[in-house]
């Protein structure tokens, strides 16, 4: 086994790392700040678990998605394993102002704590429209505040063990499909800490995410100008300022993003219990794939309390879907493909779901 | 409190430590100007002089550094008043520049230097001789060997430099400062008046005076070779001469003593070591072909001597440091002298054998296995928590900052208990002038940040120039004032970030960040105490450009400790899981603190109650929350 030593190394000093934040706070020895994470000081130890439940040490996807996605039929090599896929909006406009499309991840929050599912949740919230912060919101104007994408990566997996030295068991989780992975590797090492059954996953749907440097960028081009938000929608960088907004092409912001997410397989955050992004074709709608019985006990209550709609998802939009996710995993394996000739080893290339990608017989 | 020093009693035996023995010199010549800044081994004696400032009428001040305190001490000399000057030896260093000129103009009331040298540094980052800058500076020299010739040759000091209008140095060294012995007193030499200065009246350093301090020297020599600090004891014809001065002294006569070679051996001790008295030595090398020099640290005396044999065509065959016969344990010229090392030389040099030790007896079976302990911060020390940040900070930051380091408790931050942070060590003010240095570098590709960390004390005492350059080139560096409240190290001397000055007046303290402020620095405050937000203080400061300062501003532990009573801080053995945490035993092993310690019987952390100056920071840092404080913070 190996530790903190081995995820330095093998992870960090390599630029893997996902800013997922699982690893940090656990221990006295892994700090974070911005989008940074360090082994500050040699642990000694050496079965870590921040080695293990690293989403980019070793992985078996294949064993993870069978312990957590295992009873679910209907598996897509593309978004991963679901019961079904619609169009959803949050109809609430006090809760989910501030949102980026249709408030569906802020709703559903509200609705796991309304409805006693979660005590708390980790979030990513922002002071100043632009810099991400880790949160545990435990109401809903804590989730409120945390309405809307933000760009940057987000170390807030960390707040996990907050929540767990304040004594909460029942958790909800919103983060980026590397931080989905993390929560999942996590419940499977050190299952005493964080239950899948209490546990609450919602994934996002994640193409990259943006360093710190974006942040340096936005704030040159407003000028002067206080800014108050980014908002990426259809291919166009909005920066919102207090004296209007800015337009800018995706392709500005995309130079900022991290190297690591090109190691990153997954689009839809296969293995959460929902997963939620943007339906690009419909405006202020959300895209929503329920994946476990948990999700789909959260959506049904979400669905009676009435803080959220649904709508059937067009054939044609989930094909769209698909091979905009299929884009991404052949770009990714083929760097996958190249890292791991080097030595590094993080996925089995050779599991069936690689390869139906690798060999393009995809449908 | 302090009747040793201050009564009237010429005749009474007291056993004195030197540094009391020179204030009492001082005391009993009527000194009534006295300056210094803090340094170990002679930071005592201006706490005296300031302790008796009232009780004997004289002004004593702590200066803001040493080339500040030789030049006020030199005023009141110029006034025709009495005044003495104390520093160690890195402080003759600081002041040298004004010294190298003080040679030239010499002076007009008393005025005495005391240079404290540390041999082996004790208490000091580095060895060296002071007594070179007596020479280089051509002032006049002289080194007690005993407890009282520290007090006679300190009060006899003021006479020889109103005598002559030359200032005099006098070289201690820590052992004649910090030991003990029988001081017999004198009496009180009355105090004079300050003089009124006319239009005439000048005290200048300009070279047409060169060749008249050169006749002051040659008058000074002839007054040294009658000096009763000067004298010979040993047969008429000794098979072996030592030449002596200062602990030598004492040492050598032991050693002649125990190797039973007295009627073999002759010791001259010389109490006037600069100029030589040259005809004084050069009859006692007429009669002696053969040589030993014994003194501390560099071979002044023996050098001096050998140019005189030179000059004077004796053929004398020498021993001592050029030799090799005179060594510390890392060769001739370095650490300190004792007893042993004098045995050694002379044993070898007279071929008589060494005897075993016979006055200490230690036996084996009852030996102890001390463990090494390493240098450290005391438990509760400020300086532990802002190093802790430091280095949390700049590994978050990843890009290999470097640390320049400073000259205070601190220093020990480049040992493990700062995480061997620190990236150079020099002088005091030398970290931040090499950071500001260090911060221009990047258009040659240089892009670690650049830190220097400094005391509070060392910020008044030499800092400011550098940081004003620093600001003035727009360097690229953070500037951590680690700021105590205190000058720790030697003692808790005030200076002016305390506003009290050493005879007890209380004024307004400096703010260390207006003084940056006005410099156009971008200062910070922080607590060091609060990890967390230190770390991302320093962290957010170090991605910015220009000049930053952050003030790390918590009290002395030790200073806090005496103020109020100590929170009390235990281990929640219940909570803390022992080596089952994973945490890897962090309070103890990584954190540090000396009173983090570990409970072996219950595999559990422990607080050592009686060490704990109660400070909390490990409650904050512990994963599990095991540590709980009760009290303040």
């Amino acid at each position: 086994m190996k530790g903190g030593k081995e995820l330095k190394e093998e992870v960090q000093d390599k630029g893997f790392c996902t800013l997922c934040g699982l690893c940090v706070g656990r221990c006295p020895y892994i700090k974070s700040l911005e989008d940074k994470i360090a082994v500050v000081f040699p642990c000694g130890i050496e079965e870590g678990k921040c080695y293990a439940a690293c989403p980019r040490t070793f992985t078996d996807w294949d064993a993870v998605e069978a312990q957590v996605l295992g009873s679910i039929e209907g598996r897509d090599p593309l978004i991963g394993r679901y019961a079904q896929v619609w169009m959803a909006r949050g109809t609430n406009s006090e809760l989910t102002r501030g949102s980026q499309d249709g408030g569906t991840v802020t709703s559903l929050i509200n609705t796991a704590i309304a409805e006693g599912m979660i005590e708390g949740a980790v979030l990513t919230s922002s002071d100043d429209g632009l810099t991400p912060k880790a949160v545990l919101a435990t109401k809903a104007d804590e989730i409120g505040k945390a309405a809307g994408s933000k760009y940057m990566a987000a170390t807030s997996l960390q707040v996990l063990h907050e929540a767990r030295r304040a004594g909460m068991e029942k958790l909800g989780i919103v983060g980026r499909p590397c931080q989905v992975m993390g929560v999942r590797k996590y419940q499977a090492v050190v299952p005493e800490e964080c239950d899948r059954d209490k546990t609450l996953v919602i994934g996002l749907f994640c193409m990259w995410a943006l360093s710190f440097g974006f942040r340096d960028y936005v704030r040159q081009e407003a000028g002067g100008r206080q800014v108050t938000g980014v908002a990426i929608p259809k291919g166009e960088l909005q920066i919102k300022t207090t004296d209007g907004t800015i337009s800018k092409s995706v392709e500005e912001a995309k130079q900022f993003a991290r190297t690591a997410c090109n190691l990153c397989w997954d689009v839809t955050s296969e293995l959460a219990d929902i997963s939620v992004g943007a339906a690009e074709f419909a405006e202020g709608w959300n895209t929503l794939i329920v994946r476990s019985e948990r999700g789909w006990n959260l959506l049904a209550k979400a669905l009676n309390s009435g803080v959220l709609e649904i709508r059937d998802y067009p054939p044609a939009m989930l094909e769209e879907l698909r091979m905009a996710a299929l884009g991404k995993k052949r770009r990714v394996v083929a760097e996958l493909q190249r890292v791991q000739s080097e030595g590094t080893s993080i996925v089995d290339l050779n599991s069936p779901r690689f390869q139906v990608v690798i060999e393009g017989e995809v449908n | 409190m302090h009747s040793v020093l201050t009564m009237n009693q010429p005749g009474a035996q007291f056993l004195m430590m030197g540094n009391e023995a020179i204030t009492r010199g001082a005391l009993e010549a009527g000194v009534q100007f006295c300056s210094s800044y803090p340094g170990s081994p002679s930071a005592e004696i201006l706490s005296l002089l300031a302790a008796t400032a009232k009780t004997c009428g004289h002004y004593a001040e702590w200066s803001t550094n040493e080339i500040v305190a030789i030049e006020a001490a030199t005023a009141a000399s110029f006034a025709g008043l009495r005044s003495i000057c104390i520093m160690k030896q890195n402080g003759a260093n600081v002041a040298a520049d004004f010294i190298m000129s003080l040679g030239l103009s010499g002076c007009r009331g008393g005025l005495v230097m005391i240079f404290a040298d540390d041999p082996a540094s004790h208490s000091s980052t580095n060895e060296f001789d002071s007594r070179n800058l007596a020479r280089w500076a051509e002032i006049p020299l002289l080194e007690p060997g005993t407890f009282q010739e520290a007090k006679d040759m300190t009060k006899w000091a003021f006479e020889l430099s109103e005598q002559t209008q030359s200032p005099v140095i006098i070289r201690s060294v820590t052992r004649i400062c910090h030991g003990r012995g029988n001081v017999v007193l004198g009496d009180f030499l009355p105090k004079k008046q300050a003089n009124k200065l006319g239009q005439w009246d000048k005290l200048i350093a300009l070279n047409p005076l060169h060749p008249f301090t050169h006749q002051k020297l040659a008058r000074i020599q002839e007054i040294f070779e009658t000096s009763p600090f000067n004298y010979y004891d040993g047969p008429e014809r000794p098979e072996l001469l030592i030449i002596t001065c200062g602990t030598g002294w004492f040492y050598s006569r032991e050693a002649v003593s125990r190797l039973g070679v007295s009627d073999r051996v002759g010791i001259l001790k010389l109490g006037t070591t600069w100029p030589l008295p040259r005809k004084l030595v050069k009859s006692h090398l007429e009669k002696c072909p053969r040589v030993l020099v014994v003194e501390e640290v560099d071979p002044f005396l023996e050098q001096n001597v050998m140019v005189l044999a030179a000059q004077e065509e004796i053929l004398v065959k020498f021993f001592g440091k050029a030799s090799g016969h005179i060594k510390g344990p890392g060769g001739p010229g370095t650490g300190e002298l004792n007893p042993d090392v004098v045995m050694d030389g002379l044993s070898e040099v007279l071929g008589v054998p060494r005897p075993r030790r016979t006055d200490v007896v230690v036996d084996p079976e009852k030996d102890i296995d001390i463990p090494a302990r390493d240098l450290t911060f005391c438990a509760g020390c400020p300086h532990r928590a802002s190093f802790f940040a430091a280095k949390n900070a700049l590994e978050i930051d990843g890009r290999q900052g470097v640390v320049m380091g400073d000259i205070g408790c601190y220093t020990m931050g480049g040992a493990k208990a700062g995480h061997f942070l620190l990236s150079s060590l020099f002088c005091m003010g030398g970290g931040i002038g090499m950071a500001s240095g260090m911060g221009k570098l990047e258009q040659f590709g240089f892009d670690q940040p650049v830190l220097a960390m400094a005391g509070d004390s060392t910020f008044f005492h030499a800092c400011l120039p550098a940081l004003v350059n620093a600001r003035w080139n727009n360097s690229r560096m953070l500037f951590l004032i680690l700021d105590n409240e205190a000058t720790a190290m030697t003692g808790f001397q005030p200076h002016p970030g305390t506003g009290q000055t050493a005879m007890g007046e209380r004024g307004v303290p400096f703010s260390i960040e207006g003084i940056c402020k006005a410099i156009g620095a971008d200062v910070h405050i922080a607590d060091p105490y609060d990890v967390a937000d230190t770390t991302e203080k320093i962290y957010q400061l170090i991605q910015q450009p220009g000049v930053k300062v952050l003030i790390l501003r918590q009290t002395c532990a030790l200073v806090q400790s005496r103020r109020e009573a100590k929170p009390r801080v235990w281990v929640e053995q219940e909570i803390c899981l022992g080596d089952a945490c994973g945490c890897g035993r962090f309070c103890s092993r990584v954190f540090g603190c000396p009173a983090c310690i570990w409970d072996a019987e219950a595999g559990k952390a422990r607080i050592d109650e009686v060490v704990c100056n109660g400070c909390g920071v490990c409650a904050s840092l512990c994963p599990r929350g095991a540590i709980k404080v009760e009290g303040r913070v």
